[in-house]
């Protein structure tokens, strides 16, 4: 068969992405609940549109990440095969796939909300609001748990696999989270 | 003339979303499920605000198009096919309310054409990323030319700039005609 090493962070990266398109359709369709079917409509689509992006945005994320990782790694002098550094990412991926495949669960077993009059008013305020209640307010406690452990099993994985000292390993993911955290933060400022 | 297939590849993505956009909104609209009548009044922030907005709007979506040169063009592919998407949906919303095709035209075309040349080049910039990546996993180097690509990087960048300029002033202008029209 022939030798995929990125299969490993396509697998992670589409698992991640299913995960968190399942969680973000179910949170959609948790939030409609009690409204109007002339509401839902467009709701509806819009929502789920989406979060259907959700997916190829994951996949993309975790590729892009790999680059980022192997840029930063060549700027201190570590020399990492492209391939080697795309393996060694797929853990972390994997960590933030089971949280957003348990934070979907979490949303099919919660109990029906119950909006009030005015929602569409504040339909974002009301989604904020449904994540700050029980049970979904643990999945939003875990969110910073959960990325921590997908940090450090990338960090982990990127110290064993490229054969470099901690505080390498610590500067290519410290430098490829910042870039994404920046990133992600110009475009939630700009939308 | 033959296109560079990363052109090709980004055109086709925008004209699917746009097509699939107005599909889904037209079908829904259709189907009553959503109600939508002419516009009223509308509150038009002046030029110059509306200018920054747009502008930042726009850098948003050329900087994601960008980033698919290091996202093996995933990143492109999917930005071109949203903008797509909500510009087709925009556009059925607007002709199910009422607005004339002329309208739309002259509200799209003068700011649009230059702002979709810009997303498209900004987008096939970001599907080399594909070919890069490709190349990545064969050699275990992740090497992108800057200097080859800083042309049509800077000439994407100021028609984006050009094209929020003419949506604010022109555009804007057509639109509170189009408001006051009977």
């Amino acid at each position: 068969m022939k030798h995929r090493p990125h299969r490993e962070l396509l697998i992670a990266g589409t698992s991640w992405g299913l995960s968190a398109t399942a969680f973000g359709i179910l949170f959609t369709e948790y939030a409609l609940q009690g409204l109007g079917p002339d509401v839902r409509g467009v709701a509806r689509i819009v929502a789920n549109i989406t979060t259907g992006f959700t997916l190829i945005g994951v996949l993309g994320m975790a590729l892009g990440f790999a680059a980022l990782v192997w840029m930063a790694l060549r700027w201190i002098d570590v020399d990492a095969g492209f391939d080697v550094v795309v393996t060694a990412l797929w853990p972390g991926f994997a960590v933030l796939a089971a949280y957003s495949a348990a934070g979907a669960v979490t949303v099919w077993l919660a109990p029906s909300p119950h909006p009030p009059p005015d929602v569409l008013e504040n339909w974002s305020g009301y989604q904020a609001s449904l994540m700050r209640s029980y049970p979904l307010a643990a999945v939003a406690q875990a969110r910073t748990l959960a990325m921590v452990a997908a940090g450090a099993a990338v960090w982990a994985s990127v110290k064993r696999r490229v054969r470099c000292s901690w505080w390498d390993a610590g500067i290519g993911v410290g430098a490829g989270l910042s870039v994404m955290a920046v990133l992600a933060t110009l475009i939630n400022a700009a939308a | 003339m033959r296109l560079p297939p990363e052109v090709t590849v980004a055109i086709s993505a925008l004209m699917l979303g746009g097509v699939s956009g107005w599909l889904v909104v037209a079908l829904v609209l259709a189907a009553g499920e959503a109600a939508t009548g002419p516009v009223g009044h509308v509150d038009l922030p002046p030029s110059v605000s509306l200018f920054l907005k747009i502008v930042v709007r726009n850098m948003t979506v050329y900087a994601l198009l960008l980033t698919g040169v290091i996202t093996w063009g995933v990143t492109s592919l999917s930005t071109l096919v949203f903008n797509g998407f909500v510009l087709g949906g925009l556009m059925a919303t607007s002709l199910r309310g009422g607005m004339p095709m002329g309208t739309l035209a002259a509200l799209l075309l003068p700011h649009g054409i230059i702002e979709l040349g810009a997303f498209v080049t900004a987008g096939a910039i970001g599907l080399r990323g594909w070919s890069i990546g490709r190349r990545a996993m064969r050699t275990g180097r992740f090497d992108v030319d800057l200097t080859a690509l800083r042309y049509p990087v800077g000439m994407a960048l100021a028609a984006i700039v050009l094209a929020a300029a003419i949506e604010s002033t022109v555009t804007r202008q057509l639109l509170l005609a189009a408001l006051d029209a009977p």
